[in-house]
């Protein structure tokens, strides 16, 4: 998968997850796991 | 449509066939650190099916064996107690659900979820000092009273997918407003009725607790599991999402990103060998 995908497929993933502060945690830990830049 | 009354789910319950005895023996050995391999190995073999599914799976590339396994007593001795235990427990209770017309629902996602919630969980256990089977357990099972809900009440199921997919919500959401009931309570009924141990009951009834301040350390070993299953993204659901994180829960789970990153690498290695169960 590229990193575009998996940028896209998390923001996906998290779509209804993503707005809270654990939330953004995971996801945050996600990104750097699959080597994407911070957001 | 009507809510789902509770008396009518527990009936439904009380009426699912009962977990073989193999199942049974499978996981109250769980409970007992003493348990001679020749009695496990004793056990699996009760059911031929089971035995060869075990077989199947010690003989795959993933474990990579010089020679073939032809008993479960040489893959008990090759691989180890409590992988041979966790396979055939994993096959059984997949068993107990098979089948049926219950054709617009995919099972496949489903387990490929609990199998990764189940290896998470196992993986967190010895940072928060619980039993790493009980773990897998209840990771494997915490979304049970789905299939409950699935297989006992077909067309409300579907009208909760459908609520889903109108309203883009979590399927937990979709429960509650179209069922009245969510899968987190029928799965605690359920372990209830099939008298698993409190604790493994009680992370099936709180996995979607709004906070985890007041929760066991396996209900937040299983509540990590699932945020990090579903994140890693292994049931390859093309809907799938990460549910609502409970209030606290990293704070509570106190792992260093190093230690959680290696959580994560971890889980998906075990996942690429556990998940073969579901091949055939």
């Amino acid at each position: 998968m590229s990193q575009q995908q998996f940028q896209d497929r998390l923001q996906r993933l998290f779509r209804l997850a993503g707005d809270s502060d654990e939330g953004r945690y995971l996801l945050e830990l996600m990104r750097r796991y699959r080597g994407l830049k911070p957001l | 449509m009507k809510h789902i009354m509770l008396d009518e789910m527990l009936r439904r319950i009380h009426n699912l066939p009962s977990l073989s005895t193999v199942v049974m023996e499978l996981l109250a050995s769980m409970n007992q650190d003493d348990v001679h391999v020749g009695t496990l190995a004793q056990t699996i073999a009760q059911d031929q099916a089971l035995t060869a599914k075990t077989l199947r799976l010690a003989n795959s590339s993933f474990y990579g064996m010089a020679r073939q396994i032809t008993t479960i007593q040489d893959a008990i001795t090759i691989l180890g107690f409590r992988t041979v235990r966790s396979v055939a427990t994993t096959a059984a209770l997949i068993g107990t659900f098979a089948g049926g017309p219950y054709t617009r629902f995919n099972f496949a996602p489903f387990w490929r979820h609990a199998i990764a919630a189940a290896v998470c969980a196992r993986e967190l256990a010895p940072y928060l000092n619980i039993n790493p089977e009980h773990a897998y357990t209840a990771g494997l099972l915490h979304d049970i009273g789905r299939l409950v809900l699935v297989t006992q009440f077909q067309p409300q199921y579907e009208a909760t997918m459908a609520y889903r997919a109108e309203h883009d919500c979590h399927l937990l959401e979709a429960e509650r407003a179209v069922l009245g009931v969510d899968h987190a309570q029928v799965g605690h009924a359920l372990t209830q009725h099939w008298k698993f141990p409190q604790v493994i009951q009680q992370a099936l009834a709180e996995h979607h607790a709004t906070s985890s301040h007041d929760v066991s350390a396996l209900t937040l070993a299983v509540m990590a599991a699932d945020a990090i299953a579903h994140a890693l993204d292994l049931s390859l659901d093309a809907d799938d999402l990460v549910a609502p994180v409970p209030a606290g829960l990293w704070h509570r789970l106190g792992l260093d990103e190093t230690t959680l990153q290696l959580v994560f690498e971890n889980t998906e290695t075990q996942f690429a060998g556990a998940s073969l169960i579901l091949n055939g």
